[in-house]
């Protein structure tokens, strides 16, 4: 790089040249002139030398620099003579510009981006500035070159962040929109337009509540409007007109100064997750309830039990007063394991696992006395009609549970039918099963109470009764019967009785 | 000639308490649903009841109560409320029906046997 020292013994050379050998020229009169112009000279390099941008003058057509600035030495690496060796295309990427006889005519300054070649080989972005001139006679390109990296850093690195923050706000499920103070809505993504009726174009510049309900006014207790008047986040949630459940959430947004420019809205759909919770609270309530009922149940046939061996341990109780006292608790004893049993049986298929059956081939004939025993002993009035056909068909079936089902099915036809009624009892072969059908003409059911009949803890009569049961009855029966490869149906009208159909497969080899 | 009536829809608890209860000088009825109950208390006027809440039929036990205090003719039988439900509310609602006593199942006979006789003296 050419030093201060240099200059003053270049400028002093020039002005030898110019008015002659030392003080001695006759052009003395010339010279304060040439003094005062040399020292405008001097002025105008060192401006140029002082710029940070690199400025190159190259002679035309040749492209051959004839003067380059301090900048550009110091850019490019090489010294001025260096540069003053070289064309401009060794050190300017001509290929990225409409170099200059394109794009110079009429002498107006062009812009265009392109690199610097530098003498270690590197490559500086810039922005160059391209003009022509003529000097006397001969035209001269002007080249001033900008180093843009930093700003090209700059631009990459908030790109990167604009996609990054596209990508955060664009993959979420959640609406996010921004509105200013005014509750007018600046941006939205695309979650949010895709929840509105209208365009993005047609939101922007409207109210929220606007372009989201229609409305000229806003919604009451909206936690967004909250968060711009308190200026602290706020949450809430708001039901739209449609009935959907929204989780909304407004963010203050402030700017370095720390005033208030605007507000974010988060919004989330929460219909599902609400109805999610409904249903859970139902089914708690359920369960509650079922525990409820299943200890008072537990506890009847335990008061016999506890009561009648009290009074055994105490004096006076006559020999046939100890048997009935005995007799009492084996019975409510027997009662209890079967109410557990039950229990059990529910809590194995609710997990999964199947009943422990014990399938042996059992008529027709036997199955169906068993159930006229059970119902002698437990009618309260009714009577029994079977009309059973074919009753030496065998079936293989696990006979205490099909007892099981005569007997729920049989109970609740006297539960629900009066004193004096009929309940009858079909069977049938049928295709390749056989069906049994247990008819009474009791209150019956509503096609609601129908739809329910099999679900687990539900009762049709609300009344407690003593022989209520836990509202399993009608869902064992349906488990047993499905396990055994056949299907059951209810079918009722009020006032007039129910019908209870079911069949199971008969089994080939014994007919 | 004293006087107690034993409403129980199971026969079992009904005879339980029969053995438990009788006495000389003593009078036992009873009755199987609140209807029973009701029909039973206006004709026998006993002193004391024992009354199950869980009961098949129109009439559950807190009725049978609130029937029988709201009526003058009655309202000075002593009734203890049964139950084998034994929540808190359980036992309000026993109390706001205007039962004077409340036992849970399973007892102890010997209690039930107490109780009943505090109100006999």
């Amino acid at each position: 790089m050419a030093k201060p020292s240099d200059d003053k013994e270049t400028r002093k050379s020039l002005q030898d040249r110019l008015i002659g050998l030392g003080e001695r020229s006759f052009r003395k009169s010339y010279y304060p002139q040439l003094q005062s112009r040399l020292e405008e000279l001097e002025r105008f390099r060192r401006l140029l030398d002082s710029t940070l941008d690199a400025i190159l003058l190259v002679a035309l057509p040749s492209d051959r620099i004839v003067d380059a600035n301090a900048a550009a030495c110091r850019q490019l690496g090489y010294s001025r003579e260096e540069l003053l060796t070289r064309s401009l295309e060794e050190v300017v990427d001509l290929d990225r510009l409409a170099w200059p006889r394109e794009a110079l005519q009429g002498g107006a300054a062009k812009m265009a981006s392109t690199v610097l070649r530098c003498r270690n080989g590197s490559e500086v972005p810039v922005e160059v500035d391209l003009s022509m001139d003529d000097f006397g006679e001969s035209p001269y390109g002007i080249v001033v070159a900008r180093d843009i990296s930093d700003r090209l850093r700059a631009e990459a690195s908030l790109r990167k962040s604009e996609w990054e923050k596209g990508l955060i706000l664009e993959s979420t499920e959640e609406l996010v929109i921004y509105l200013d103070t005014e509750m007018r809505i600046t941006w939205a993504n695309r979650m949010a337009v895709r929840s509105l009726p209208v365009s993005f174009d047609q939101m922007v510049g409207r109210h929220c509540w606007e372009a989201w309900h229609r409305r000229q006014t806003p919604c009451r207790h909206c936690p967004v409007i909250e968060a711009l008047r308190t200026g602290r986040p706020c949450t809430g949630e708001i039901i739209a007109d449609d009935g959907r459940v929204w989780y909304v959430r407004g963010y203050p947004a402030r700017n370095e100064a720390g005033e208030l420019e605007g507000v974010v809205e988060l919004c989330m759909d929460i219909t599902e997750r609400k109805k999610a919770e409904e249903a859970l609270r139902e089914s708690d309530r359920m369960k509650t309830e079922f525990i409820s009922t299943a200890a008072h149940e537990l506890r009847t046939p335990l008061t016999a039990i506890q009561g009648f061996s009290q009074v055994l341990l105490q004096q006076g109780v006559s020999p046939e007063e100890q048997r009935e006292a005995l007799a009492y608790i084996h019975e409510k004893s027997v009662a209890l394991g079967k109410i557990i049993a039950d229990l059990l049986d529910i809590a194995r298929a609710e997990a999964g696992r199947g009943f422990s059956f014990v399938k042996t081939l059992c008529s027709v004939r036997n199955l169906v006395q068993e159930a006229e025993m059970f119902f002698r002993a437990f009618s309260a009035g009714q009577r029994l009609m079977v009309e059973v056909a074919a009753d030496d068909t065998r079936l293989r079936v696990d006979r205490e549970k099909m007892a099981e089902v005569f007997e729920n099915l049989l109970s609740n036809a006297v539960k629900y039918s009066s004193s004096g009624s009929i309940v009858r009892l079909f069977g049938r072969e049928a295709d390749d099963c056989y069906e049994f059908s247990i008819v009474d003409q009791g209150i019956g059911m509503t096609v609601e109470q129908v739809e329910k009949v099999f679900d687990k803890f539900y009762r049709a009569d609300a009344s407690n009764t003593a022989s209520a049961g836990l509202g399993l009855g009608m869902n064992l029966v349906r488990t047993i019967i499905e396990a055994h490869g056949g299907s059951i149906r209810v079918a009722s009208r009020p006032a007039e009785g129910t019908t209870v159909l079911f069949i199971l497969p008969l089994v080939e080899a014994c007919r | 000639m004293e006087k107690v009536l034993i409403v129980d829809d199971h026969p079992e608890t009904i005879r339980l308490l029969e053995l438990v209860l009788r006495a000389d000088g003593r009078q036992l009825h009873h009755a199987e649903n609140g209807d029973q109950a009701l029909e039973v208390a206006r004709q026998v006027n006993p002193d004391v009841m024992l009354l199950d809440i869980m009961m098949p039929g129109a009439l559950d036990g807190y009725q049978v109560a609130r029937y029988l205090k709201s009526d003058p003719e009655t309202s000075r039988i002593r009734i203890i409320v049964m139950t084998a439900k034994t929540q808190a509310r359980d036992r309000q609602e026993a109390f706001d029906a205007g039962a004077d006593d409340y036992i849970s199942k399973p007892f102890d006979v010997v209690e039930v046997r107490r109780r009943v006789e505090k109100f006999l003296h």
